[in-house]
């Protein structure tokens, strides 16, 4: 097991993995809720406030588990 | 060459920041940048309202001094038992920084006081030093940019406040002008609910402008009580032109125009006495005396109409003379002021007034105010856990900051703006500039430049959100100070965290309730109504006095919420955006907010009715009757804190022309079997106002009926992200 962190180089600034991942998730949660909001689906949602949050956690955590894992 | 007003802020406004941060950091002061803070912050068109705005900041700092020091003595040690004085003290700024006086000294108790509690967790010492120094730098800050607004291109407000009541003198003129054009056959009417805003705004303006005008001259303090009472008065004089316009409509429906003797003719004397009084407070001389008409009733056609008509007749005729009233001492407050009567006018005798208060003499808790304090205190502990157990760029700045924002943000609730875009280019501006420019500057005088091109352009060419963010992004990203140092991991990271504090705040706003506006709209609409429900419920049992203290406190409550509501409603409907809901256009909401409005001054009506002395046989009489009515609306105010769709208007109509007939049918019985001794002028008087309550809250509630039956609430009901 590799037990070396590993960050993102970006022009020289070190970039933790986390970060990457968070940024981007926040991007598509986004883009997930714009689809959502389209097609109408999300009235059934309780609280749509809180499924955002939930994509945003499940985005983040698949992308750092299996796309920039540390 | 005329250089304009706003170029010439911009300079001043720079030249301070210059000044402030030579002195800083020549004095070489611990952050040479709160100087600059407070200026930028304070620094207001008028020498007065910067000295009014000035004086709250070192309040709100030396407040700040003496808790933030306090709570750090209470618990050194204890991380989280010191969180536990700290939270009712931010619940209590965040409180008082949303009412109506003194928002800016709270916001800067709560904000400064978490500056000092976190600016030395590891020194007590260094702790006292940040907070004498911090008020050292706002007071000079302060000084700086007083004197700067004195000598350099002064303004005075007493133009302005010449102004703002001479606009209010003439937008009372117009409404009333609009009012009567609905009636008058063959004119064409002009729309009121534009006036009506408008006068609405010059009343908040006046206060505004009579307080900073009073700090800086001599001439309005001494004449400030004058003021004052223009001001109220111009508050009242709007109400009545309120009930007036309702009433106007209600009265050409039931035909009962005529019945009021010379009541054109006091329209016309009191359209002349607002000239006047503007014509005076202009400084122009008095050119005319005001003449006394006198109002009556057509006993001829009174003798025609039924009780209810009749009590409509004698409301008016009421109101009427209030009117007539205020509007003479609107001339004789102006010629006062201007200094051409000596003696002071005699005070309008204000119109009973409905307990507010509750009966420990505090005012019950606004629930709105109350979830913005919430909001705050957890934005506190949110961040605090933040630092404690994640510790991400910012440190303790997120203690700091993302409360500050908090209270920032509770102050305008319904004012859309989404803070991450203006901070993000602002901030993006910062790091450039000290990146590309900082590194290539070496004396004050380079330095200099950069501060006032920087400062200049955010005075001159932003406003509020966007003038705050890129003055905080200069402060923050430059970090200047005498032993300048530069590391770009640092200001990257002042970067992120403040993206990242923004985006948690965003999320803290979802906590307590949803902050879209049009859900926000359905949840007041529908508090409104439970609250009118309750006072219903409780009209028949008695005065305020008669009451236990419980009892008095929730009526108080209720009559708070629904006065307050239409304010609350018109700020949020104007935030509704009509591309998403073309359903509930900017027009509709505005009719809705008027009704509103209209049914909570009928219940005011009712409930002074009711607190008046009434013949108790009379009213005994008709007990049966009127509960058969209160139930009717107490019923259908519970169906719109539901749905304010609810019910169909005809059907509405109809059940309540069915009450109101029992009742008069009832009414016509009691009169009879009294014979005229046993009913006093004063009894009959009040006897026919509580009536005209009645009569006017069921128009009312058909109009709500109806202008909510043309907004398409589902739409607005339904989720979405």
């Amino acid at each position: 097991m590799n037990l070396i962190p590993r960050e993102f180089a970006l022009g020289g600034v070190f970039l933790p993995p986390l970060l990457v991942a968070g940024i981007l998730a926040l991007g598509l949660a986004w883009v997930t809720a714009l689809i959502l909001n389209r097609l109408r689906i999300s009235r059934f949602f309780f609280y749509p406030p809180l499924v955002y949050v939930a994509l945003l956690v499940l985005y983040t955590i698949f992308l750092s588990t299996f796309v920039f894992p540390s | 060459m005329t250089v304009s007003t706003r170029i010439k802020e911009a300079i001043k406004v720079a030249v301070s920041i210059v000044i402030g941060y030579y002195l800083a950091l020549r004095l070489d002061w611990l952050n040479p940048t709160w100087v600059a803070i407070s200026i930028a912050f304070i620094s207001l068109p008028t020498a007065g309202q910067s000295l009014q705005k000035g004086a709250m900041r070192m309040g709100g700092t030396l407040v700040a001094f003496v808790a933030g020091l306090f709570f750090l003595g209470l618990f050194p040690q204890e991380r989280w038992l010191f969180l536990l004085p700290l939270s009712p003290f931010l619940f209590l700024c965040g409180y008082l920084v949303q009412g109506r006086n003194g928002q800016y000294f709270w916001f800067v108790a709560g904000f400064v006081t978490l500056m000092i509690v976190t600016a030395g967790p590891s020194s007590s010492e260094y702790a006292f030093q940040f907070a004498a120094y911090r008020s050292l730098e706002t007071l000079i800050g302060i000084l700086v940019w007083t004197l700067v607004s004195i000598f350099v291109w002064p303004q005075t407000n007493l133009a302005n406040l010449k102004k703002v009541a001479g606009d209010l003198l003439e937008g009372h003129r117009k409404m009333l002008a609009a009012y009567r054009s609905h009636f008058e056959p063959g004119e064409e009417s002009t729309p009121v609910d534009g006036i009506r805003d408008e006068v609405a705004r010059l009343i908040g303006s006046l206060e505004t402008a009579i307080n900073a005008a009073a700090a800086e001259s001599y001439q309005v303090h001494e004449v400030k009580r004058s003021w004052q009472r223009l001001h109220r008065d111009g508050l009242e004089v709007l109400e009545i032109l309120d009930r007036l316009g309702a009433g106007l409509s209600e009265r050409q429906r039931a035909g009962l125009r005529e019945t009021i003797v010379n009541e054109e003719k006091l329209y016309d004397e009191i359209s002349a006495r607002f000239e006047e009084a503007r014509h005076l407070l202009q400084g122009e001389a008095p050119s005319r005396s005001s003449i006394d008409i006198v109002i009556g009733i057509d006993e001829e056609r009174a003798a025609k109409l039924n009780h209810f008509e009749k009590a409509v007749v004698e409301m008016t005729r009421r109101e009427l003379e209030r009117l007539d009233a205020l509007v003479a001492g609107l001339v004789s407050t102006a010629r006062e002021i201007e200094g051409l009567d000596r003696e002071p006018a005699a005070p309008v005798r204000p119109e009973d007034s409905l307990p507010v208060k509750g009966p420990f003499g505090f005012p019950p808790l606004d629930p709105d105010r109350v979830r913005g304090a919430i909001m705050v205190t957890l934005s506190m502990w949110v961040s605090y856990l933040i630092w404690i157990f994640v510790n991400p760029p910012g440190h303790q700045t997120w203690v700091q900051f993302v409360p500050t924002l908090a209270l920032l943000c509770v102050q305008m609730p319904s004012v859309r703006v989404s803070l991450a875009k203006p901070f993000g280019y602002a901030y993006t501006v910062g790091i450039l500039a000290y990146v590309f420019v900082m590194p290539q500057l070496s004396t004050f005088w380079q330095l200099s430049v950069l501060l006032f091109g920087f400062s200049f352009v955010a005075a001159y060419c932003f406003k509020t959100i966007g003038r705050a963010a890129l003055f905080l992004a200069m402060f923050s990203m430059l970090g200047i100070h005498n032993q300048q140092t530069y590391d770009f991991a640092s200001v990257a990271n002042t970067f992120l965290f403040n993206m990242l504090a923004l985006f948690v705040l965003a999320g803290l706003t979802y906590l307590i309730r949803s902050p879209r506006p049009e859900k926000a709209f359905l949840s007041l609409v529908s508090r409104f109504f439970r609250s009118l429900e309750f006072l219903l419920s409780r009209f028949g049992q008695g005065t305020f006095e008669s009451q236990g203290k419980w009892e008095q406190w929730q009526r108080a409550y209720h009559l708070q919420v629904i006065r307050s509501m239409p304010a609350k409603l018109a700020a949020w409907g104007r935030s509704i955006d009509p591309k998403r809901y073309p359903g509930s256009r900017p027009e509709d909401v505005g009719a809705l907010v008027a009704c509103v409005q209209l049914l909570v001054y009928r219940m005011e009506d009712l409930y002074r009715a009711r607190q008046a002395p009434q013949a108790e046989a009379l009213v005994k009489e008709m007990t049966e009757s009127v509960r058969s009515w209160r139930e009717a609306i107490e019923h259908q105010c519970g169906r719109w804190a539901e749905q304010p769709e609810s019910g169909d208007l005809d059907d509405l109509k109809q059940r309540l022309d069915q009450r109101v007939g029992a009742l008069e049918a009832r009414i016509e019985e009691a009169m009879e079997g009294l014979s005229s001794t046993e009913l006093s002028r004063e009894e009959s008087s009040n006897f026919y106002r509580l009536l005209a309550g009645f009569r006017g809250f069921s128009e009312a509630a058909l109009r709500f009926a109806g202008v909510a039956g043309t907004i398409r609430w589902e739409p607005m009901r339904e989720e979405h992200f």
